[in-house]
């Protein structure tokens, strides 16, 4: 991601999760903490498998805000089987992450696992 | 270019700019006949080089009340520091005193000289600062014992701006006739210190936080009571042997002006700082889970500290994006390990993750910190919406 998309997703509040207004609409909540105290909940409304709906909490630094809500705004219309596809979300081909930030990427595939989980076990 | 006149410095105990008295008599020794090598005073291009030189340690020795050769120059304070811990441990290894003391407050160029001496089978003691980022005098009586050799402990906390008593563990040690070292990187020239009235042995000095010039400094060893140190560097006569290496005559000059204009100012330069904490502190005071880290009275004003419990500081400051701060100390800002300094001071993990050091200087206009608090605010609010929290 260059610094200006960086910036664009860190700085975005289009599909934050709001405790009270988002509650009974979005029934599926994966969450990935790390050792660093950074920490991300995914939340998806899934109809037909298919993801029609999706919003987010996070906490950490500038790339995991970013990649989380690029991640949040690409998934939506998604089919379930691709929604940790990232290659077809398109996050690696937009988004440049630091070596030494490559982790970020997996607290965020933790997240997603977490959620499909929630999904299958219902 | 544009982005750069538009940011708002608030990073003065990183480095501080050039003040332009110090631009120009570094360019008047450039620019005249004093480029010679301070050494070579056979002639009239070195005799004016070492004349400028040792002007030059007559004004820093006359600030802290020390004779001008008891002024060792140095890189920096990093040097000194490691000149000053290294040096003396070395000189005296064969002596009966083999322990030294210092504490996890310090900067790294103490710590890191300290455990090397350790490896060279001294025996090493570390304090734990207190809440306040000071090291408490009684603790460290505890420690002094018959092989105390050194106790190295700064004088201004880099991180936090806590201040150390200096006059009282400086005649704790010599009480017990043990050497005092003071790192004074963040405090010279901008609080007063008197060698003399506080007993201090060895003093690391520099000259880049008081808007004098980056890679110099000196070390100052007392003649009456240390005399002797051991080098570190060797392979020339400069500096009696004890820093060899061609002396840097702009920088020296740069720096004893830096010293001077310092002197001058010290007053009315903590006024200012004390007015820029207090808007700070005043404005901000009511944000969510915001605290401030160290003693609210014995600190360095320019110095601010402030944690926000849960959030990431990398982050704070990369929606800050006009303003420069830094988190923790400059030094840990490229790396993710948590401050050892705040963590000494017991803060959590999570509280140490949303720190983030503002720190003000001779040029910080009021208006620039009224801005500051505003956009740290916002930063702050916007993280806080990202992690859904409720106000």
């Amino acid at each position: 991601m260059t610094e200006n998309l960086t910036r664009f997703y860190f700085e975005k509040e289009d599909h934050l999760f709001d405790s009270e207004d988002d509650k009974l609409t979005f029934v599926v909540k994966g969450s990935a903490k790390n050792s660093q105290g950074m920490e991300i909940d995914l939340y998806f409304k899934v109809e037909e498998g298919r993801i029609v709906d999706a919003k987010y909490n996070v906490g950490g630094c500038p790339v995991l805000i970013a990649i989380s809500a690029f991640y949040i705004e690409n998934v939506i219309g998604k089919k379930l089987d691709r929604c940790y596809d990232f290659n077809a979300i398109g996050i690696h081909e937009s988004i440049e992450i630091p070596n030494h930030k490559k982790d970020r990427m997996i607290l965020l595939e933790n997240a997603v696992d977490d959620c499909l989980g929630q999904i299958r076990s219902r | 270019m544009q982005d750069i006149i538009k940011q708002i410095y608030l990073d003065y105990a990183s480095t501080t700019p050039l003040a332009r008295e110090v631009v120009s008599e570094m360019e008047a020794v450039m620019k005249g006949q004093s480029f010679g090598n301070p050494s070579s005073v056979d002639h009239l291009f070195g005799k004016q080089a070492h004349e400028a030189v040792e002007y030059a340690r007559l004004e820093i020795a006359s600030l802290i009340n020390a004779d001008a050769d008891e002024i060792v120059w140095t890189s920096g304070a990093t040097e000194a520091n490691n000149l000053a811990i290294l040096g003396l441990a070395r000189f005296k290894k064969n002596g009966f005193k083999r322990h030294v003391i210092s504490s996890f407050a310090e900067h790294k160029s103490v710590i890191e000289p300290c455990l090397q001496v350790k490896k060279e089978g001294f025996k090493l003691t570390l304090l734990n600062p207190n809440v306040n980022g000071s090291v408490d005098i009684n603790e460290l009586e505890s420690v002094i014992n018959e092989k105390t050799l050194l106790v190295s402990l700064m004088h201004v906390n880099n991180e936090v701006g806590s201040i150390n008593d200096i006059k009282s563990i400086g005649n704790l040690c010599r009480k017990n006739n043990v050497f005092f070292h003071v790192d004074a990187a963040q405090g010279i020239g901008k609080l007063p210190i008197d060698i003399k009235d506080c007993n201090i042995d060895l003093m690391s000095l520099n000259a880049h936080k008081i808007y004098g010039p980056k890679g110099i400094g000196a070390l100052f060893i007392n003649n009456e009571s240390v005399g002797r140190i051991e080098p570190i560097l060797i392979g020339g006569g400069q500096e009696r042997s004890l820093r060899p290496g061609t002396l840097a005559t702009h920088q020296i000059a740069g720096m004893a002006r830096a010293y001077k204009i310092a002197q001058e100012k010290m007053s009315s330069d903590q006024r200012h700082l004390m007015q820029c904490r207090e808007l700070f502190i005043d404005t901000c005071q009511d944000i969510s889970r915001l605290s401030v880290n160290g003693n609210s009275e014995n600190v360095f004003p320019g110095i601010l500290s402030v944690s926000i419990d849960g959030l990431h500081a990398e982050s704070i400051i990369y929606g800050m994006k006009m303003v420069a701060v830094s988190k923790g100390s400059a030094c840990n800002s490229d790396d993710d390990e948590p401050s050892h300094v705040l963590k000494a001071m017991g803060l959590s993990q999570s509280e140490i993750n949303g720190t983030v050091r503002f720190s003000f200087g001779r040029d910080t206009d009021i208006k620039d910190v009224e801005y500051a608090c505003s956009i740290y605010r916002d930063s702050v609010d916007h993280l806080h919406r990202l992690r859904g929290d409720k106000k």
